[in-house]
């Protein structure tokens, strides 16, 4: 067991910057911009980390304001290690 | 003996690889061929102590073999009297934007860089903020939330109070200890390795 979160992908940093901000203006989504773990892309891209739980509201969200995706992660958090599942 | 298959792997992946692998076993040969590596695992072998070995495996290829010893991961002491072997490092953190070029994407690196700091596998001793950096460290910061886990894992945090004053940010100073420049180059000369997200 350890910490679950939610991570999103972007196809490109504007995009994953731009989410991020735009889901800052909601603290309870608690979202935080990562680097792409290599274990999910051997790419250099950004991600964004975040409260799983409120997965449904930042979706709608992003949809409501026209922001795309890439994939959604469920991130599970043991020590200082965080293995990835593909969620959707 | 453990064998790696470190084909096509450039530096410095052989030599993480071969550190990593030497945790566990005493011996190993590590197949390379980037022409870069057995000079590099050389080295590893000599500031480690282990037992070296290579021999040609084909065109551009070569088995190295790397054997721990009664001496190794007991280096030697530097003139300067520091272990360049030991895995602790601090961070100075002098700016609240990683790099230059683009001020969002540099906040946003930062980010990435601090978040990146916790899940490293060895924590850094200290993180020393100035100029710029002790922002990070204020109320309202939103790094904090990726700090708070690192001082709870016992990495200190230091801010230095003259930026802080500079910056008007004395009283809002939100983890970490006020610090002094004398005392912050103490730290950093007592200190072999530093890293700057510069």
């Amino acid at each position: 067991m350890g910490h679950t979160f939610g991570l999103m992908t972007f196809n490109t940093t504007h995009e994953a910057i731009s989410a991020k901000d735009l889901l800052k203006e909601h603290p309870e989504f608690t979202p935080s911009i990562i680097s792409t773990p290599g274990t999910i892309s051997a790419g250099c891209g950004m991600s964004v980390r975040f409260d799983y739980t409120k997965k449904q509201d930042i979706l709608k969200l992003l949809a409501d304001k026209g922001f795309t995706y890439k994939k959604i992660y469920i991130g599970n958090r043991v020590g200082v290690k965080s293995t990835y599942e593909v969620d959707q | 003996m453990k064998e790696i298959d470190a084909l096509d792997k450039v530096c410095p992946a052989p030599i993480i690889m071969s550190k990593k692998a030497l945790k566990d076993v005493d011996e190993i040969e590590i197949l390379v061929n980037d022409d870069m590596a057995p000079e590099n695992l050389r080295k590893l072998a000599a500031q480690q102590n282990y037992e070296y070995g290579v021999k040609e495996n084909g065109e551009n290829e070569w088995k190295v073999r790397l054997k721990r010893t009664d001496k190794s991961g007991q280096p030697e002491p530097t003139k300067a009297g520091f272990n360049e072997q030991g895995e602790s490092y601090i961070v100075v953190i002098n700016t609240d934007v990683m790099g230059h070029g683009d001020e969002t994407l540099g906040r946003n690196l930062l980010h990435s860089f601090v978040y990146s700091l916790t899940e490293q596998d060895v924590l850094p001793d200290k993180i020393i903020c100035y100029n710029g950096g002790v922002k990070l460290v204020v109320e309202g910061s939103d790094f904090l939330t990726d700090l708070k886990p690192l001082a709870e894992a016992g990495v200190d945090i230091y801010a230095c109070g003259a930026c802080l004053d500079f910056f008007g940010l004395k009283d809002k100073v939100a983890i970490g200890s006020i610090s002094n420049m004398y005392e912050i180059v103490d730290m950093m000369r007592k200190q072999n390795r530093i890293v700057r997200p510069d």
